[in-house]
């Protein structure tokens, strides 16, 4: 209930004027009953003035009370003008001040554990809400930390990236085809050679065979000249059949060189045939994979940079989250600045009922007046907690606002 | 090994926050209840690089506490005021008593976070 709706009750408890609050039916409209039947019960020692019903001022009558002049609204403020004390709880006031003392302690006291309640809801439920939170970033960073692993070994940063390792194996098949190429080369050269030399190695037989006919004939001509001799001839005969049998030998030889050297003269073509072929092959695989190198370079590093451009997205995004985190970590911290608002109305309602029985017992003394906006400046003054709070603001310089931050 | 903060408050919603923001940013976060247990805290612990404190608290308040370690020469490491106060008399009062810094409640995340790195790298 506001604070001019409680004054507002006790406005009416005063302004029953000559009449007992009990014999009347309309004395309290119903939604003021702070507490059914009990205001019926006071008694009739209230003072008789004549009040303003739609206003809660109270003007004391010449005579009244000690006659003490009347004090303007704003001197009630504290520190200002000493208001007469209300008596201490422990004593026994009256009953209607008693009856207002227990309302209020009771009503503070449900506000209280409302408020207690509140709190303790409110900050379970934001605890609750950081730690979800807090889960899901850590999930989200984890997630973050093992994508841009995974990516960084793809991306070749390392010797274990995939594109590095392909463009090492094409160097090196491209290094191994050189070698063959070099190597088929050269044994086109040699098989060259080896045509040239099995060319006169035939020429050489041929020459041979000459000899060999030669040495035949001079071995027919020792043989007819052995038998014209007769027995003095017989040293020639054997010469001659050595001749002649060496001759055989000497044929027989050149005839299997003969051989081979022919079978050379058909295979090596047919090996140098081969090895041009070999090696136009190689040539012809060394310029597709020159050609399809350079299309895998091109690929990587295509590869590369865009598995840059997905990383750089990546820190970005987790860069998002922990934005979005203390954003969020910003609006939770709504719960203790209002728990700590919340808990200044138990504050408030205190001193309202330090105020209400100070004016009460006041009144009922005429030892002071109050005029129609009492209670009006009470609740101005009470909303600005820094003048009640004694602290002395240092002139020309202004308080940090919330958010503020300042380093020594 | 990330580097420790303590936070001392007796707002367990304010220390859950706080915790939050900095272990995000990689430190490490251990927690006090108010002045007096952050006392004992900051002495004991060798390896604390940082203080972020509340001052009103029960018991021993935000103030109180740094005053204590001004007259045991003062804190070994950066004190941060961390409260709904911003009076420049209690601001002052904190930066004699050694405070290196004073955030107003309710604070930017990544402030805190800012001003917990530059301390924490000048110390």
């Amino acid at each position: 209930m506001p604070l001019r709706g409680v004054a507002r009750v006790f406005s009416r408890w005063f302004g029953r004027g000559s009449r007992p609050a009990s014999d009347t039916e309309d004395s309290v409209p119903p939604e003021t009953d702070l507490r059914s039947g009990v205001m019926r019960s006071v008694p009739p020692f209230l003072p008789t003035n004549d009040l303003d019903g739609s206003a809660f001022g109270v003007e004391a009558t010449p005579g009244f009370g000690m006659g003490a002049a009347p004090v303007g609204l704003d001197a009630l403020a504290e520190n200002e003008v000493p208001v007469p004390e209300a008596p201490p709880p422990s004593e026994p006031g009256t009953p209607l001040l008693e009856l207002v003392r227990e309302t209020f302690t009771q009503c503070r006291n449900n506000v209280l554990s409302r408020i207690q309640s509140v709190n303790a809801m409110t900050a379970r439920e934001v605890i609750a809400v950081g730690d979800s939170l807090q889960a899901i970033v850590g999930r989200a960073q984890a997630q973050v930390g093992a994508t841009r692993d995974t990516l960084k070994g793809l991306s070749g940063q390392g010797r274990a990236g995939v594109a590095e390792i392909i463009e090492r194996q094409t160097q090196m098949v491209t290094t191994h085809l050189s070698t063959i190429h070099a190597a088929l080369e050269q044994q086109t050269e040699l098989t060259r050679q080896a045509l040239v030399a099995s060319s006169g190695i035939a020429a050489i037989g041929e020459q041979v065979s000459k000899v060999a006919l030669q040495t035949r004939l001079l071995s027919l001509n020792a043989n007819v000249e052995a038998a014209r001799l007769g027995a003095n001839g017989a040293g020639f005969e054997v010469i001659a059949s050595q001749m002649r049998r060496l001759t055989d030998e000497i044929d027989q030889a050149n005839r299997q060189i003969g051989q081979m050297a022919q079978a050379l003269l058909v295979s090596l073509p047919q090996i140098q045939k081969h090895g041009e072929r070999l090696n136009r092959s190689a040539e012809a695989f060394s310029k597709d994979l020159a050609e399809n190198s350079s299309q895998v370079y091109g690929a990587t590093a295509h590869l590369k940079t865009s598995l840059e451009s997905v990383l750089a997205r990546g820190d970005h995004e987790a860069g998002l989250i922990l934005q979005g985190s203390y954003e969020a970590i910003s609006h939770l911290q709504f719960q203790d600045p209002t728990a700590q608002s919340l808990l200044i109305i138990d504050a408030d309602l205190a001193r309202l009922m330090e105020r209400v029985t100070t004016l009460l017992e006041a009144s009922r003394t005429g030892s002071v007046s109050v005029t129609n906006h009492s209670f009006e400046n009470l609740e101005a003054a009470e909303s600005h907690p820094e003048l009640h709070a004694g602290e002395v603001v240092s002139l020309g310089s202004e308080p940090l606002a919330t958010g503020d931050v300042m380093l020594f | 090994m990330s580097p420790k903060v303590l936070i001392v408050d007796d707002s367990a919603t304010v220390r859950q926050q706080v915790r939050l923001a900095l272990t995000q940013a990689g430190f490490d976060v251990i927690e006090a209840n108010d002045g007096l247990e952050g006392l004992d805290k900051i002495n004991s612990a060798s390896d604390i690089k940082a203080v972020i404190c509340d001052v009103n608290m029960p018991r021993m308040n935000g103030l109180e506490m740094l005053e204590r370690c001004h007259t045991q020469g003062g804190p070994r490491m950066p004190v941060l005021m961390l409260t709904t106060e911003g009076k420049p008399a209690l601001i002052q009062k904190a930066k004699e008593y050694g405070a290196k810094g004073w955030i107003v409640k309710p604070f930017k995340a990544d402030l805190l976070v800012a001003a917990v790195k530059q301390l924490t790298r000048a110390a």
